[in-house]
C-alpha cells in the first residue's frame, strides 16, 4: 500500500510540475506578445518574381460553400499566370463535381481534380493533387474559407526565405454570432493565433502549420513520401517532418482568412477528438526524432516537445485529478506542504494547459476586442469539455497504435449560410 | 454547522460570480466578427494613388471657390497664377500647366499636386508632394508624409524623405538623406544628379525556389568551397555568422540565424535573409532581395536587384547606404534609413565596416514592461513564500495537535492503566525521607509534629477569634493522598486523620470544621489527586466543596450539571524531584468544569512587592497549563471571583494552592468569593480587613493542606494578617 501511495504521490507531483512548465510557457508567450519585440514577417517584400503557386482545396460535399473560396481566389492580386487553383472533389455525392466543372469552363485557371475512388481523406487528396500541381509552392485552403485579395501573395512571399518549408496564416471565425460555443471558439482562435502562434514565431520556436491558410514546398513533401493517409493530423505531421529535416515553419499573422467554426457541441466534440487522435499519433511517431534531431535548436526541441504532447496532457491531468482525490481521501495529501506549495500555486493558477486564459486575454487586447475578456470564465466549461474529448482522442490514438487499425478520415460538419457570409464580407 | 453552510455558500457564490457575469455579458452582446480587409492589397505608391485618385475625382466638380471637399473641406490654391506663396501655406496646391517652383523659405502644411515638374529649392518643410513628371527636392527639404514622382525624383543633400518616397521611374538620393520607405524601378544612393550612372546589366538567374545543393551551418564561403572561377553553386543555411570572402560568387540564397557579411566584390545570385545585421562590402552585388531582422550596412558601389525586376531591401533596424549604391525596387527600414551619413561625397573614403554586432532589442528602451514583470514576479514570489509560510505553520500546528491526540489516545494513565490513577496496588520503587516513589506517582510522607500541631492550632484559633461576630467560620484541612491509600501504605506516614482531628478539637465551638478526609475517602478510587503533583484535582476539590456545602446548609449543584473539559499531558512539580525518573512517562490530565450560564470571571491582584500591584481579569477557570496556574491563575495576592448569587452573601477563603481548585465550585452560592493566598498575600493586616469590610464577608473559610501545618512561613503570615492593625 505504501508503494502504491508513493507512486500516486510521485505521479501527482510530476503532473503538477508539467502543468507549471506549461504555465510558464504560456506566460512567456503572453509577455512576449505584449512587451517583446515582434519579429518581422516577409509581407513588406515586393518581388516581381514570385513563385508559381498551386492552390489546393480539398472538398467533400461542399456545394454549400465552395463558391465562396473560389470566387475569393479568382479576384486575388497574385499574378494570374503565376498560380492555379486545384479544387479536389473527394468522392462528393452532392453537386460539388458539377459546380467545379462549371467553374473550370469559365476559368481556365481552375483545374478540378475529381477523385471518385481510392483512399479518401485530406492527406490522400493532397497527395493526388500534388502530382497534378504545376507549382513549386502548394497553398491549401479548406472549402469553407474566404481568402482575402492579398492573402496568396503574403503566403507565397515566405518562400523567398530558403529555410522556410511551410507558412501558416491566421484564421478568423466569421460565424461567431451563432451561439455561445462559436463565441468561445472565437476566443480560442484569437489566443491560438494572435498570441500563441505569433509568440512562437517571435521566439523562434515551433509555429505550427495548421493544414489550411498555409503553404509548403511541394518538393520537400514529395521527396519524403507525401502525406501519410493514415495520419489524421497531416498538418502537425508536416510541421514535425519539416523541423526534423531542417526546415522552418513561419507564421504570417497579417495573412488573415475567414473560416467557419463548428456551431454544435457535437460537431466540436468530434473535431477535437479527431484532432487529438491525429496529434497524438504524430506524438508517438515524432517524440524521439524531435529530441534527437540534429537540425532543431534546443529551444525548438523544448517547445516542439511541449507542443507534441499537448494533446496528451489533458488525459494525464485528468488522471492526476483522480489521483489527488484518492490521495485526499486516504489522508495522504501532505505533499501540499513547504515549497511544493509553489508548484501547486502555479499549476492551479495556470488552470490546465489547454485554455491558457492569459494568452486569450492578451490576444483579445491586441485584437482590440477587450470587452470579450468578460467571456473568459466561460472557457472553464470548454476546459472540461476538451478534457474529456481530448482524452478520448488519446485513447483512440493508443488503440490505433496497438491494433494497427485503419484510420478513417471524418470531415467536420459545415453550417454555412448566407447571413454568415454577409457578416464576414462586411 | 452554520459556519460550514456559510462557507459553502460563499464558495459557490465566489465560484459562480464570474460565470454569471460572463453569462450576462454573453446575453447582452452578440459578438462582433473580427474585421479583415478582404480587398486590401499592398501597394508602395498607396499614398499618392489614394490622394490623386480622390483629388482628380473632386477636381472635376471644382467650382473655383477656393475650397475643395476631399476627406474634409480644404482650401486650395492654383499654382499657375501665383508668383509667391504665404510663408506658411495651409492650402492644397495644384499646379496644372506650369512647373511648380515656390520661393525659398516656404512651409507647405498641405499636399502639393504638380502635373508638371516640381522644383523645391529652399523649401523648409512640405507635408506631401507628387509630380506627374520630374521632382527635385533641394538641399535640406523635409517631407513630412510622402513624396512621389512619375518621372525622376531627385533628393539633394540633407533631405528627409518622410514616410514614403516613390517614383515610377527613378529615385536619386543625395548625401545625408533620411528615409523610411523608397520605391522605384531604380534607386540610386549618393550620386549627384549630373554623375554618370553605373553600367546596368540584367541576368536571367533562374534560381529554383527549392534549393537543391544546400550547405548547412558554415561560417565562411572561401575559395575552397568555390570552383576555379570562384563560384559556389548552392544555397547556404547556417546558424552562425557567415562571411563571403572577396570576389566570390554564390549562385544561391544565403540564410543565416545571425549576421551575413559580404566582402568586397562578392556576388550573390539569390536572396539574403538574416536574423541579425547584414554588411555588404564595396562593389558587392545581390541579385535577389535582402531581408534582415537587424540592420543593413552597405558600403560604396553596392547593387541590390537588377534592372527591370523588383527586389526588396527590408530591415527591422537601420538601412545605411554609402556612395554609389543602387537598389532596383523597394527599400524599407523600420528604424529609418540614411544615405551617406556624415557625407562628403567628393572626398569620402571607403569606410571600413566594423565586425558584425548582434542587433540590440528594443526591450530595455521601454523600462515599464520590465518593471511590471519584476513587480509581477515579486508578487508571485511573495505570495508563494507567504502561502508556504502560512501552510507550514498550519501544518506544524496540525502536527502538534496530531501528536497530542496520539499521546492522549495511546497513553495509559499510570502503570495500572487506570485513567484516574486509581488506588495503589504496586510496591514503591524508592522511599526517601520526604517521599514514597512509585513508577507512576510520588506520595508525600506526613510526620506528626506535636509542636507544629500546637502552633497551628493556636494560630488558627486566634484567627477565628478575631473574626467579627455574625460571620460564619469554617476550617477545612486537607489530608495527604497517602492517607487515602490502603493500610499497607500507611507505614510510610504518620496519622494524618488523627492530626486533623486534633486541631479540629481545639477550635471554638462556633467554628465549623469540614471533614474533608472522610469525604475524599469515600471516593478514594477516583482521580482525586494528581499522581505527579501533591495537589488535588478539580474532582477532589468538588467532593470537598460538597462537604463544605453540606456543613453550610447549601444545596450544591450536582457535578453532572457541569461540562467537563480537560488538558492532556500534565506533568506536575513532583517530576522535578531528582529521584522521580519515570514520572514523565505517566503524565496526568487536568480536568476543569464549566457550567453553562454561570459567572466565570475573576479579578486577580498580584502584589509583587510592597507597592507593585498587578491586577488583571481572567476567567475563573484559567486555561493555562503551567504548574499551579491550571486552576485559577498563578501566584497571587488575592482575587475576587464573581459569583452567581446576587444577594449580600460573600465568602472569603484564606488558603493555599488547594483553595484555587475549590473556589470555582462555590461561586454559584455567593455574590463574591474572595480568595486570599496564605502564602502570597503581602497586603498585611490592614489591607486584609479592608477587603473583609469592603466585601462584607458573611462566610469565612480557612483551609490548609495538612503538610503545611508546621510551615512557619504560612503560620507567620496568618498570624500577621490577623494581628490588630
Amino acid at each position: 500500500m505504501a508503494l502504491v501511495i508513493t507512486v500516486f504521490k510521485v505521479y501527482f507531483v510530476l503532473i503538477v510540475i508539467l502543468m507549471l512548465v506549461y504555465a510558464v510557457r504560456h506566460f512567456i508567450f503572453s509577455y512576449n506578445r505584449i512587451f517583446g519585440q515582434q519579429r518581422m514577417y516577409y509581407n513588406d517584400i515586393y518581388d516581381s518574381e514570385l513563385p508559381f503557386v498551386s492552390v489546393l482545396i480539398p472538398m467533400h460535399n461542399e456545394e454549400k460553400v465552395l463558391q465562396n473560396v473560389l470566387d475569393s481566389l479568382l479576384v486575388c492580386n497574385y499574378e494570374k499566370d503565376r498560380f492555379e487553383i486545384i479544387p479536389i472533389n473527394d468522392n462528393s455525392s452532392d453537386a460539388t463535381a458539377k459546380m467545379l466543372d462549371e467553374y473550370k469552363v469559365r476559368y481556365p485557371i481552375i483545374r478540378p481534380l475529381h477523385r471518385n475512388s481510392g483512399e479518401r481523406g485530406k492527406p490522400a487528396s493532397l497527395n493526388d493533387a500534388m502530382q497534378l500541381a504545376k507549382g513549386e509552392i502548394i497553398v491549401v485552403f479548406d472549402a469553407d474559407y474566404r481568402p482575402g485579395k492579398d492573402l496568396l501573395r503574403q503566403l507565397a512571399l515566405a518562400f523567398a526565405d530558403p529555410e522556410v518549408g511551410a507558412v501558416m496564416g491566421r484564421v478568423v471565425p466569421y460565424n461567431i454570432t451563432k451561439n455561445w460555443l462559436t463565441r468561445l471558439l472565437n476566443l480560442e482562435r484569437s489566443g491560438g493565433y494572435q498570441a500563441d502562434q505569433q509568440a512562437r514565431y517571435n521566439l523562434k520556436t515551433v509555429p505550427q502549420y495548421g493544414g489550411t491558410v498555409g503553404g509548403f514546398r511541394k518538393n520537400i513533401i514529395l521527396e519524403t513520401g507525401g502525406f501519410n493517409p493514415r495520419v489524421l493530423a497531416e498538418d502537425t505531421e508536416l510541421t514535425y517532418r519539416l523541423y526534423t529535416k531542417g526546415w522552418k515553419v513561419v507564421y504570417a499573422n497579417a495573412a488573415e482568412c475567414y473560416e467557419e467554426v463548428p456551431e454544435t457541441w457535437d460537431a466540436r466534440a468530434k473535431q477535437v477528438r479527431r484532432w487529438s487522435r491525429g496529434h497524438n499519433s504524430v506524438m508517438f511517431r515524432y517524440f524521439l526524432p524531435v529530441i534527437f534531431s540534429k537540425h532543431m535548436t534546443p529551444r525548438e526541441k523544448l517547445d516542439g516537445t511541449l507542443l507534441l504532447i499537448v494533446y496528451a496532457v489533458p488525459f494525464l491531468f485528468a488522471l492526476a485529478l483522480i489521483d489527488s482525490i484518492i490521495l485526499f481521501f486516504l489522508g495522504e495529501m501532505n505533499v501540499f506542504v513547504g515549497w511544493w506549495a509553489l508548484l501547486f500555486l502555479g499549476a492551479y493558477n495556470s488552470y490546465g494547459n489547454f485554455a491558457p486564459f492569459y494568452e486569450i486575454a492578451t490576444a483579445l487586447m491586441v485584437d482590440g476586442v477587450k470587452k470579450d475578456v468578460l467571456l473568459l470564465p466561460l472557457i472553464t466549461f470548454n476546459f472540461y469539455f476538451y478534457l474529456w474529448n481530448i482524452s478520448l482522442g488519446l485513447l483512440d490514438a493508443v488503440g490505433d497504435l496497438v491494433t494497427r487499425r485503419v484510420v478513417e478520415w471524418a470531415k467536420t460538419e459545415r453550417f454555412d449560410d448566407s447571413k454568415n457570409a454577409e457578416v464576414a464580407q462586411q | 454547522m452554520t459556519i460550514i453552510i456559510i462557507a459553502i455558500t460563499a464558495f459557490v457564490i465566489m465560484l459562480l460570480f464570474p460565470i454569471l457575469f460572463s453569462l450576462f455579458f454573453l446575453r447582452k452582446s452578440s459578438g462582433k466578427v473580427l474585421e479583415i480587409e478582404q480587398t486590401k492589397i499592398r501597394d508602395p505608391r498607396y499614398f499618392v494613388k489614394s490622394f490623386t485618385g480622390l483629388f482628380d475625382e473632386k477636381w472635376a466638380d471644382y467650382d473655383g471657390s477656393g475650397k475643395i471637399l476631399l476627406s474634409r473641406e480644404e482650401n486650395i490654391l492654383e499654382a499657375d497664377g501665383l508668383k509667391e506663396y504665404p510663408s506658411v501655406c495651409q492650402s492644397i496646391i495644384y499646379a496644372i500647366n506650369l512647373d511648380f517652383r515656390p520661393q525659398a523659405g516656404t512651409r507647405f502644411e498641405k499636399e502639393v499636386y504638380a502635373r508638371q515638374n516640381a522644383y523645391l529649392s529652399g523649401v523648409e518643410t512640405i507635408r506631401a508632394i507628387c509630380s506627374k513628371k520630374n521632382l527635385v527636392l533641394g538641399n535640406g527639404t523635409k517631407v513630412l508624409r510622402w513624396v512621389d514622382a512619375e518621372g525622376t525624383l531627385t533628393a539633394s543633400d540633407d533631405c528627409d524623405l518622410g514616410i514614403s518616397a516613390t517614383s515610377t521611374t527613378k529615385i536619386i538620393v543625395g548625401g545625408n538623406c533620411r528615409f523610411r520607405r523608397l520605391y522605384a524601378p531604380t534607386i540610386l544612393f549618393g550620386q549627384g544628379t549630373g554623375e554618370v550612372l553605373l553600367d546596368e546589366c540584367s541576368h536571367n538567374l533562374n534560381l529554383k525556389s527549392t534549393p537543391l545543393d544546400e550547405l548547412r551551418n558554415i561560417k565562411y564561403v572561401t575559395n575552397d568551397l568555390a570552383d576555379d572561377a570562384g563560384v559556389l553553386a548552392g544555397t547556404i543555411i547556417t546558424i552562425y555568422d557567415i562571411t563571403v570572402l572577396n570576389r566570390l560568387t554564390v549562385k544561391g540564397h544565403i540564410r543565416s540565424h545571425k549576421s551575413i557579411r559580404l566582402c568586397d566584390n562578392a556576388v550573390i545570385y539569390g536572396n539574403l535573409f538574416a536574423e541579425e545585421d547584414i554588411y555588404l562590402g564595396q562593389n558587392t552585388r545581390v541579385y535577389g532581395s535582402v531581408f534582415t531582422q537587424g540592420s543593413l550596412y552597405a558600403e560604396s558601389d553596392v547593387t541590390i536587384g537588377q534592372p527591370g525586376k523588383t527586389k526588396s531591401v527590408i530591415a527591422r533596424g537601420k538601412v545605411i547606404f554609402n556612395k554609389n549604391c543602387r537598389v532596383y525596387g523597394y527599400v524599407s527600414s523600420e528604424a529609418g534609413g540614411e544615405c551617406c551619413p556624415d557625407y562628403n561625397l567628393s572626398k569620402m573614403e571607403p569606410i571600413a565596416l566594423s565586425r558584425p554586432r548582434p542587433h540590440k532589442g528594443l526591450l530595455l528602451k521601454k523600462i515599464w514592461p520590465a518593471v511590471i514583470s519584476i513587480a509581477m514576479l515579486f508578487a508571485i514570489i511573495t505570495t508563494s513564500i507567504s502561502t508556504t509560510a502560512i501552510l507550514k505553520r498550519i501544518h506544524e500546528k496540525e502536527r502538534l495537535l496530531e501528536v497530542e491526540k496520539a499521546i492522549a489516545k495511546e497513553f495509559t494513565y499510570g502503570v495500572d492503566g487506570k485513567p484516574d490513577g486509581g488506588q495503589l496496588e504496586t510496591i514503591p520503587t524508592l522511599v526517601t525521607k520526604e517521599h514514597v516513589y512509585f513508577e507512576d506517582r510520588v506520595l508525600e510522607r506526613f510526620y506528626y509534629d506535636p509542636n507544629g500541631i500546637w502552633q497551628a492550632s493556636e494560630i488558627l484559633r486566634g484567627a477565628m477569634d478575631s473574626l467579627p461576630e455574625g460571620v460564619n467560620k469554617y476550617l477545612m484541612l486537607i489530608p495527604t493522598r497517602i492517607s487515602l491509600e490502603d493500610d499497607r501504605y500507611q507505614m510510610y506516614s504518620d496519622d494524618v486523620i488523627g492530626a486533623i482531628a486534633e486541631i479540629y478539637a481545639t477550635m471554638p465551638s462556633e467554628v465549623i470544621t469540614i471533614d474533608t478526609a472522610n469525604a475524599l475517602f469515600e471516593h478514594k478510587s477516583e482521580y482525586l489527586f494528581f499522581r505527579t503533583d501533591h495537589v488535588w484535582t478539580a474532582l477532589g476539590a468538588y467532593y470537598a466543596a460538597e462537604e463544605f456545602c453540606k456543613s453550610a446548609g447549601i444545596g450544591m449543584k450536582d457535578i453532572s450539571e457541569y461540562q467537563e473539559n480537560r488538558f492532556e499531558h500534565y506533568i506536575g512539580t513532583m517530576n522535578a524531584l531528582p529521584e522521580a525518573r519515570t514520572l514523565s512517562k505517566y503524565p496526568d490530565y487536568v480536568s476543569y468544569y464549566i457550567r453553562e450560564g454561570a459567572a466565570n470571571q475573576q479579578t486577580i491582584t498580584a502584589r509583587r512587592t510592597k507597592d507593585d500591584y498587578l491586577i488583571y481579569n481572567t476567567p475563573t477557570v484559567a486555561l493555562s497549563r503551567q504548574g499551579y496556574d491550571i486552576f485559577i491563575g498563578s501566584y497571587f495576592s488575592h482575587s475576587i471571583l464573581y459569583g452567581d448569587l446576587k444577594k449580600d452573601k460573600t465568602l472569603m477563603i484564606l488558603g493555599d494552592e488547594y483553595s484555587k481548585a475549590l473556589a470555582p465550585w462555590l461561586t454559584p452560592y455567593y455574590e463574591n468569593v474572595i480568595l486570599v493566598d496564605s502564602k502570597f498575600f503581602y497586603g498585611g493586616s490592614m489591607e486584609f480587613w479592608q477587603l473583609f469590610s469592603q466585601y462584607k464577608i458573611t462566610d469565612f473559610v480557612v483551609m490548609e493542606y495538612v503538610q503545611n501545618l508546621g510551615n512557619s512561613l504560612i503560620n507567620t503570615r496568618i498570624k500577621g494578617i490577623f494581628s490588630k492593625p
